[in-house]
């Protein structure tokens, strides 16, 4: 297992190098800069701005200079913080965010996603199958604001915005996490479905095994592998923050910026983003294959 | 049951042509899935084919009409700048339910295929096919859209390839999850011994059974993909106005509830049910394509 | 089967003690934000986006002015109520009879918050500091009106003891301007003509160049009325009574909390909960509800800014101008503003707002069908038969998208015309608008000054923010004369000509001007209504 992560280790850098091209590469490519505005800049400040930033430099060195010290440059657009700690100081915010929404994504995903599949077709299974779909049917710039609404307008229970007191926490990860639920519980009913009718389970079942050891001790790990597939992209994307949540609820998060600086052209700030978003997806994609083998008796790390 | 099921039928059964046949089959008995097909066939006609023989006006401004409540003049009441909300619906739900159908397609045809070939094959063509993956998770989605509207301006076919070139990702890699757990498994196995060749083994022995992930991930790319149609409007792309979409509409009214809750309860009434329709069809269909099922039968 | 249901059982009470523990924090009566602030005199407000910078030689936006006045303060200051010009770092000044050479005498007690005095060579490092190219401050035109400066930028002086601004000594500044500016004293109020204390900023890196790290907390140092507690990007900004301040006895507030709340439907909901004390602009469809149910805190103020389109003048067929007339003349702005835009707009018939320091324009543009299509007649167009497709192009933005489908509507039903919508993202749409790359363009301008000026001189042909392929050498002349003349009768008489030329060719079509709704809980005092939107921190206080 040591040799197949390592291996990944090497690969990911070239996918980091990848990433870091092309975004480069797009960011040249995409109409307007950072110094453009309404009212338009002087051609000779807009020069100065940019060769503070390095951006009259030749390409390939701009691109080494964005891609290997971007902790330490300016942003475009806040000139004041420097990129590194503007990531920190947004990413555990999201971090906390997300966990918490994986929480309840799961919390609320698995069981639900089980029931439905012990008696497909039956009420047992529409009503939580119903139940699950509502976080897709109100995208979370509606299952936002209605939250807000119903428990900070009217019932005053919880603030409208930010994210101080523990209770500010509670509407945004409901929020994200009702979305991710339905991805959930749908996932696992179908994987559930696909396991519960092979003839292990059955002979399992048949030679008088209770039903909930038979899920918990065979059907889950089966069941789950879809979930799994999906959970190392999603996971990855929930810690990185939401736009829609973070708008919504004014949360300092990192998922609002990853908009925001390219609207910006924060060139300096956008290339650290990705690259370290692209560490996220590296980290937990490697983790899902990781889990997938656990899952999987069968499978080794040879594979 | 055994007068349903005529001797031909059976005959075919043997062959292997059973999967699609008995498939119908099943689908049939599946109240809630017929009912579902039944109740997005009748919103297609809808959205197509009503605006054909009533005159809906979903552009003409009546601008002191706006924020109408739904009554006599306005079936589901007026909007913002008092257009009629039950035309604007209708003409938003062709370019909802072609977008999210058509991009889906797309991105269940490249998902299948690559994360297949990817798990099936695994080694060294695994490793680099995932990593491309990997690459493209992590792009800067909204600078990959400002660039292609700058590119090619704003064009409908375009913007289902944009969002069929981001939703196939995830599936690819639940296909490839699926791939490499069935690898291993005493069917396949034979299948080698047999001497098949790998394209017949993976899109005849493999996918078929891998569909019921496949398909449940499936019906929850539609509404995803609605909803970013919206986004991507917002970046430029995509359907201009005065022609709307579900996901605009939708976005129109979240913000306007405390003045006119029809205009976020009707669209969303409508992309509730088609969503609903979608995965219960999908769940009949994967419960009528699921191989084990027909052992079972 | 029994199993089943157990493990149901089991499933749902999990849910249960999830949805009670999720359920428990909020429970009971609570004290909201704003009561808090209410007791202890703390303001929480928001000024819509987050602040780019607080260094007032960097930034550009509106979000920061409203801060940076809080924490640094000019040689002059404003009135609360109609924004006169009254002391600030300088107790009083003199004029030269031609206007030119204005004398300032600075109070002794003037002092940073880092325990120095302010002097007279603050404010000359400043403006050298600002007019330093390498810094690249987007606003430094702002100091053009001094002698020189212009040139010192440029780099054709070099020499920094040219600029027409000199210390005579620690308590006394002149400045000496380049042509006579009647709006002078009231341009100190902006930003770019703040000093900075220079000490400090060279501790925190190089002073001209726009990375420099002083303005974090800990490291700032004001003048102003309020000193900076803290500043978390995206959260919040919290500034604290100065009592190192000359004027501290006045200053009434304990500490302002400014919150950047992007999306303004997030900001109602907070201000109706009792997080903010203010909604900055409130959502128009918010408007009839506040109207009828809060009057007490809306607040519909004038404000210095028109809503236009521009018309791409080398494109056909809107190079003619009778087509542009045409099309100015064919849509009812009332009905608009009425319907569309909801917030009390005034009309717009001309380009500068009405009773723009004193001046209204003559020239005003007639809105008449008929006459419209008989011009689209004239220019080859017939009941609108022929016209070629047209785009009107604007920025993402709900409310320009309203505008444009309403206009669109309009000139459909008028002069049975059709023009297509395109919506771009906001700088792929500044990048179409200067490579004039579209038929029809929305747009924004808010006056830099108090002055018809601000609103003309754009649309001389020298002009970068023109943008519309037009120009006119008799126009041009008229705005040059304008900026020379001492009389303001006769300069204002020349602006009027200049309106005259514009409304004959109508490069763009005016639509509406600005007005800002927002709205403000009662018990904030000392807040007054002005078209600027300025609100002299000092002055306000909280009175529940």
């Amino acid at each position: 297992m040591l040799k197949f992560i390592f291996r990944r280790a090497l690969e990911s850098v070239g996918v980091l190098l990848c990433v870091s091209l092309i975004t480069f590469y797009l960011s040249k490519a995409i109409p307007g800069g950072p110094f453009d505005q309404e009212k338009k800049v002087p051609e000779a400040v807009k020069k100065q701005l940019e060769a503070y930033f390095g951006m009259d430099e030749p390409d390939w060195k701009r691109y080494l200079t964005y891609t290997f010290q971007f902790p330490s440059l300016p942003s475009t657009k806040f000139p004041n913080r420097r990129v590194g700690e503007m990531i920190a100081s947004k990413f555990p915010v999201s971090l906390e965010l997300g966990a918490y929404a994986l929480i309840v994504a799961l919390a609320l995903g698995i069981p639900s996603g089980i029931l439905a599949s012990l008696k497909p077709n039956t009420a047992l299974d529409y009503v939580p199958s119903s139940l699950s779909m509502v976080g897709i049917c109100l995208p979370t710039f509606v299952m936002g604001p209605l939250l807000v609404i119903i428990f900070a307008v009217q019932l005053r229970w919880l603030n409208a915005t930010g994210w101080e007191n523990p209770s500010d926490k509670i509407l945004p990860s409901l929020t994200l996490g009702f979305y991710y639920a339905a991805y959930v519980a749908r996932l696992t009913r179908g994987g559930m479905l696909e396991v519960l009718n092979q003839d292990f389970i059955r002979t399992a079942l048949s030679k008088g095994a209770s039903m909930v050891s038979v899920i918990f001790k065979h059907a889950l790990r089966g069941g789950l592998l879809p979930v799994v597939s999906f959970l190392g992209p999603a996971a990855a994307g929930l810690i990185a923050g939401s736009f829609v949540v973070e708008t919504v609820f004014a949360i300092p998060g990192m998922g609002q910026e990853f908009v925001k600086a390219v609207s910006n052209r924060d060139i300096t700030f956008i290339t650290g983003l990705v690259l370290f978003y692209a560490s996220l997806i590296i980290f937990f994609n490697l983790l899902v294959d990781i889990a997938q083998v656990f899952l999987n008796p069968k499978l080794s790390f040879k594979d | 049951m055994t007068r349903l099921v005529n001797p031909a039928k059976l005959q075919n059964l043997e062959k292997g042509e059973s999967l699609w046949v008995g498939a119908w089959y099943r689908l049939r008995q599946n109240r809630m899935a017929m009912f579902s097909a039944a109740f997005i066939l009748l919103l297609v006609m809808l959205c197509f084919g009503l605006p054909l023989f009533i005159d809906l006006d979903y552009k003409g401004i009546q601008s002191e009409k706006y924020f109408t409540p739904p009554g006599q003049e306005y079936l589901m009441g007026s909007d913002h700048l008092g257009r009629d909300q039950f035309a604007r619906i209708l003409y938003g739900g062709r370019i909802s339910l072609l977008v999210g159908m058509a991009a889906t397609l797309v991105s269940l045809t490249i998902g299948i295929s690559y994360g297949a070939i990817s798990g099936y094959f695994g080694g060294r063509t695994d490793r680099v096919m995932m990593r491309i993956v990997d690459v493209l998770y992590a792009l800067p989605f909204t600078m990959f859209v400002i660039l292609l509207m700058v590119l090619f301006g704003d064009n409908i076919l375009l913007m289902f390839a944009a969002i069929g070139a981001v939703e196939w990702l995830t599936m690819a890699r639940i296909v490839r999850g699926q791939v490499i757990s069935l690898k291993k498994q005493e069917f396949i196995e034979s299948c080698h011994s047999l001497g098949l060749r790998a394209p017949r083994i993976i899109f005849r022995h493999m996918v078929p059974n891998i569909l019921g992930p496949v398909i449940v991930y499936t019906t929850l790319t539609i509404p995803a993909v609605m909803i970013l149609e919206s986004f991507l409007s917002f970046l430029g792309l995509g359907v201009q106005p005065p022609m709307t979409s579900w996901g605009t509409l939708i976005k129109d009214g979240a913000d306007r509830t405390a003045v006119a809750w029809w205009m976020l309860v009707f669209p969303g009434a409508f992309f509730a049910l088609t969503l609903f329709s979608f995965n219960f069809l999908g769940d009949g269909l994967r419960d009528a394509l699921d191989p084990k099922t027909t052992r079972k039968g | 089967m029994d199993e089943t249901k157990h493990s149901c059982r089991w499933i749902l009470s999990m849910a249960l003690v999830i949805i009670a523990v999720l359920a428990f924090p909020g429970c009971g009566p609570r004290t909201t934000a704003v009561d808090e602030g209410n007791a202890n005199q703390t303001l929480y407000i928001t000024v819509g986006a987050e602040p780019e910078n607080i260094d007032p030689h960097v930034v550009s936006g509106v979000p920061e002015h409203h801060i940076i006045t809080s924490l640094i303060e000019g040689l002059v200051a404003e009135d609360p109520r109609d924004l006169h010009v009254v002391p600030g770092v300088a107790e009083s000044w003199e004029v030269s009879e031609d206007g030119l050479v204005y004398t300032f005498h600075l109070r002794d007690d003037a002092m940073w918050t880092h325990g120095r005095a302010v002097t007279a060579d603050d404010f000359v490092q400043s403006f050298r500091r600002i007019l330093t190219a390498s810094l690249g401050s987007t606003y430094s035109y702002m100091l053009f009106p001094m002698k020189n400066a212009e040139e010192y930028l440029n780099g054709t002086i070099t020499d920094f003891s040219e600029v027409g601004c000199r210390a005579i000594d620690d308590r006394n500044l002149e400045i000496t301007l380049k042509e006579p500016t009647p709006y002078f004293l009231s341009l100190l109020n902006h930003y770019t003509w703040f000093p900075v204390p220079m000490d400090v900023v060279k501790k925190h890196g190089d002073p001209y160049l726009p990375g420099n790290r002083w303005t974090l907390p800990g490291n700032f140092s004001g003048n102003g009325p309020f000193k900076l507690e803290s500043w978390e990007q995206n959260n919040k900004l919290v500034v604290v009574k100065s009592d190192t301040y000359w004027d501290s006895d006045t200053t009434r507030l304990n500490s302002i909390v400014f919150r950047p709340m992007e999306k303004s439907t997030s900001a109602e909901a907070a201000f109706r909960t009792g997080q903010l004390h203010n909604i900055y602009n409130l959502p128009q469809d918010f408007i009839a509800i506040y109207k009828r149910d809060f009057p007490e805190v809306l607040h519909m103020d004038p404000h210095l800014a028109v809503y236009f389109y521009r018309f791409n003048t080398t494109r056909e067929p809107l190079n003619d101008p009778r087509v542009r007339k045409a099309l100015a003349m064919a849509i009812s702005r009332q009905e608009i503003v009425d319907n569309v835009a909801k917030a009390g707009q005034p009309p717009a018939l001309s380009m500068v707002p009405p009773d723009c320091a004193g001046y209204t324009s003559r020239a005003r543009i007639e809105e008449n069908i008929e006459q419209a299509r008989k011009l689209l007649a004239d220019a080859g167009y017939p009941n609108g038969e022929g016209f070629p497709d047209v785009e009107l192009l604007y920025n993402t933005d709900e409310g320009h998208r309203n505008i444009a489908e309403a206009i669109q509507q309009i000139w459909s039903r008028n002069l049975n015309i059709n023009v297509t919508l395109d919506n771009q993202e906001w700088k792929v749409y500044l990048d179409s608008q200067r490579s004039l790359d579209y038929g029809i363009s929305r747009a924004g301008w808010t006056g830099d000054y108090p002055d018809p000026n601000t609103f003309l001189d754009m649309w001389t042909s020298w002009s970068e923010q023109n943008q519309t392929g037009w120009s006119n050498p008799e126009y041009d002349r008229l705005i040059r004369e304008a900026s020379n003349e001492l009389n303001p009768e006769t300069r204002y008489e020349y602006f009027q000509k200049a309106e005259e030329i514009l409304a004959d060719e109508m490069p763009v079509m005016p639509i509406y001007f600005y007005t800002r709704v927002y709205a403000l809980r009662p018990e904030v005092k000392g807040w007054y209504s002005n078209h600027l939107d300025h609100h002299p921190w000092k002055h306000i206080y909280l009175e529940p």
